[in-house]
């Protein structure tokens, strides 16, 4: 008896790992070996493909970054700054958008429901050059109509060094809108009807059923919402790419942007020489960073939880 | 336990960043490229795959190819590829896997050149040159260009620099008699122009500088060694870097982009919407390739604006010579199965006089071949803008230890490109920052010759007026 169970739970093993095999393999080739490949050569001097063979250098690419070299800094405190801005803005915009879609009483809300969607599924770089056209300084409609209103006299640089982050800011938060808006209304619709009948019983207001019912029995799918937002913006970077190309003079250099040119220069003719080795290491750095942000998250989400 | 999870999450998500990172791929070729047979309609054909990185010329290049393919009598077939983005990661591709096409194209710039020829990827052509054609072509022989160490490995039959485009009508409303000669009559000139004509959205100058290597590689390093200075900040006379004689074109360049004078936006502006408002009568001044941009304005962007080109300004208005960039030259590769084959169709083809001629009467590039400069018309829209042609200081410049080999100057931190920009745009102290991007550039290079990836150039009584003795 027990010999025939042995049998059959082999097989069934067999079976799911036969299942299994071909996402495996996909997933050893497309994410475990590309990491293993970039932990290797973050320890090499190593140009590229047809540059000579790798150097063992040890730890010198991260006494480089470490020691000397501003620009990643500078690519850090901006991926600090867009992710702050786009997050700090998107999440209750998004939330506040959802609960204005879930009302029943609102006409029309299917189709205000996908034209929020429908940034999410465009092409960033292709959108990026549509802002680039609404939002340059000389001819661009966002000037017209803000000179219009009579918010400027002079057309505003968006694109120059004291406003392009705060541009590649409202780029993000127009792309990450609806997405975040979806997930805040699927976690609204599973939030039951009696709860707040019984709430409107007890003659509490819009804010205090927002503050106390709401956002609480939201809070799984918040906290899901606020890590993903918190990893994709850490990691946005085709927007920035097409738009500024990380300019004007770094001012909008984010950290992925800045690793991805070591390995594909961005701009033509350009003279940052590709070093797949020091890449490497820019790269596990930048991972570095964006799971401590994580983790601090997780810690604070997980000390709110008890607090509540 | 919940700790654990937590980091264990916060884990994954970070390697997810990392192997979005690492597992970017370059583009790879449609079709690898070898000398092969092919059936059909080309039976009994050796097919030659060319890659390029043509764009605006591919129209006029496809009907000699097609001719070429139809009526050649040696069996010869060329399937003619175009690469935009990505042209060297696609090579990288295709050399590592021995699939590279048989011929390369080569289109203004040289990287794909001297990165491959030192992996040997490239077949030397003396071995196929006639005893004439070598003196033909003897004074378009460069190290480091289209040579290495003697041997020739593609002709650079024309040939581009930088230029001022300047639009006549308006220097003609604002009083202008004549495009400036120095870096100062340059800011003074803008200055009138955006003066006079601001209220009307006209303004004296424009600059790419989205992209500062695009934008500073085809002005300001042309313009320094225009006026007796370094190339791309390499001085072949001290065999070391100096951008020290870059303060006077920063500075008046950063009088132009800080004071108001410039075009608003050139911050984040690339060169085809600089073209679009050149075109439409709204930039007074910019600078550009030689060879490219006569061209636009006659198919790409139409205009009625009067329109001309001029030599670029120097420091002081005293001149020397300013480089040549190669543009065009096909070379064989070393995984080409008949090389012989390749190089009969480059001969009878793309450097062939009726080819040269056409090329250069169409406004495509300014011939180099020296025997055919006296036979070629000027282009019809280059007629009256001769400037727009190569003159007679217009020189092969030797190449810098950078263009021999990208991997010998590894820069710390910005390039010169971004660091100038900055410059430009009114960071820091110009003397400070030239001084500090000079000895960033000489600590890359020796680190270069110390790793035995670079050497010293140093050139013995180097000439700016004659950097080819």
């Amino acid at each position: 008896m027990k010999k025939i169970r042995a049998k059959r739970d082999l097989k069934e093993s067999l079976q799911i790992y036969g299942m299994l095999a071909p996402n495996l393999f996909l997933f050893l080739l497309l994410s475990v070996y590309p990491i293993i490949w970039t932990f290797r050569f973050m320890f090499y001097s190593y140009g590229g493909l047809g540059t000579g063979a790798p150097v063992f250098i040890g730890f010198e690419n991260f006494k480089r970054l470490f020691t000397n070299d501003p620009v990643f800094w500078r690519s850090v405190t901006n991926t600090f700054i867009y992710a702050a801005g786009k997050i700090g803005l998107v999440i209750p915009l998004a939330f506040f958008s959802a609960l204005m879609l879930n009302q029943k009483t609102l006409k029309g809300a299917g189709f205000l429901r996908a034209t929020l969607f429908l940034p999410t599924i465009m092409s960033s770089a292709v959108m990026a050059l549509v802002f680039y056209l609404m939002f340059n300084v000389y001819n661009g409609e966002v000037n017209k109509y803000i000179m219009k209103l009579g918010l400027s006299e002079l057309p505003i640089n968006w694109l120059g060094q004291d406003y392009a982050m705060l541009t590649v800011i409202i780029i993000g938060i127009w792309g990450g809108l609806g997405n975040y808006m979806i997930y805040f209304l699927a976690g609204l619709q599973g939030i039951s009807e009696e709860t707040y009948e019984s709430a409107n019983l007890d003659g509490v207001n819009w804010w205090q059923r927002i503050w106390y019912i709401t956002l609480p029995m939201l809070g799984p799918i918040l906290k899901m919402i606020l890590m993903l937002s918190i990893v994709i913006a850490f990691q946005d970077m085709s927007t920035v790419m097409v738009l500024t190309e990380g300019g004007p003079v770094n001012a909008t250099m984010i950290m992925f942007l800045y690793a991805y040119q070591f390995f594909f220069p961005i701009a033509p003719g350009s003279m940052i020489v590709t070093q797949f080795g020091y890449g490497a290491a820019v790269s596990v750095v930048a991972a570095g960073i964006v799971g401590i942000v994580t983790v601090i998250y997780l810690v604070l989400a997980r000390k709110l939880d008890d607090l509540y | 336990m919940k700790k654990v999870l937590s980091v264990l999450l916060a884990g994954a998500l970070a390697m997810s960043t990392l192997a979005g990172c690492g597992s970017t791929q370059s583009s790879t070729p449609s079709s690898g490229g070898s000398a092969q047979s092919t059936g059909g309609d080309n039976a009994e054909k050796t097919t030659l795959v060319l890659w390029t990185r043509d764009r605006a010329d591919a129209s006029f290049i496809q009907p000699w190819i097609d001719k070429y393919n139809e009526t050649n009598k040696d069996g010869i077939f060329i399937d003619y590829q175009m690469y935009t983005d990505n042209f060297e990661q696609a090579l990288d591709m295709a050399y590592s896997t021995n699939s590279g096409p048989d011929l390369v194209g080569v289109s203004g710039m040289t990287d794909i050149f001297t990165k491959y020829v030192n992996q040997g990827q490239y077949v030397e052509i003396d071995q196929y040159l006639t005893d004439e054609q070598r003196a033909r072509y003897k004074s378009l022989v460069s190290n480091g260009i289209d040579a290495i160490d003697g041997k020739l490995y593609y002709i650079p039959v024309f040939g581009s620099t930088g230029r001022l485009f300047y639009n006549e009508g308006i220097f003609e409303k604002c009083g202008i008699k004549e495009p400036p000669k120095t870096m100062a009559e340059l800011t003074q000139t803008a200055k009138i122009i955006t003066d006079k004509l601001k209220g009307e959205g006209v303004y004296g100058f424009a600059m790419n500088l989205k992209s500062p290597s695009s934008a500073l590689q085809r002005s300001i390093d042309f313009i320094v060694q225009r006026s007796g200075g370094s190339k791309q900040g390499y001085d072949f006379g001290k065999g070391a870097y100096d951008f020290s004689m870059y303060e006077e074109a920063v500075k008046e360049f950063r009088t132009i982009f800080t004071t108001g004078i410039a075009f608003p936006g050139c911050e984040s502006l690339d060169i085809d919407p600089l073209r679009t408002q050149f075109a439409a009568g709204k930039i007074g001044m910019y600078i550009s390739w030689s060879h490219a941009d006569p061209g636009v304005y006659a198919s790409q962007f139409p205009t009625n604006e009067k329109w001309n080109v001029a030599q670029l300004p120097t420091i002081d208005g005293k001149v020397y010579s300013q480089s040549i960039q190669p543009y065009k030259g096909y070379m064989i590769t070393k995984t080409c199965k008949a090389p012989e084959k390749a190089w009969k169709a480059c001969n009878d083809l793309f450097y062939s006089d009726d080819f040269v001629k056409a090329y250069h009467e169409a406004g495509l590039g300014s011939v180099m071949v020296d025997d055919l400069k006296s036979q070629v018309q000027a282009p019809e829209i280059l007629k009256g803008k001769e400037n727009g042609l190569l003159g007679a200081t217009d020189k092969f410049w030797p190449a810098t230890p950078q263009e021999l080999n990208s991997q010998a100057v590894i820069v710390e931190g910005n390039d010169q490109y971004t660091d100038l920009a900055g410059m430009i745009l009114g960071t820091g102290d110009i003397k400070a920052g030239l001084t500090a991007l000079t000895d960033r550039y000489n600590a890359a290079l020796k680190k270069g010759i110390q790793e035995g990836k670079g050497k010293e150039l140093k050139i013995a009584n180097w000439d700016p007026a004659n950097p080819n003795g």
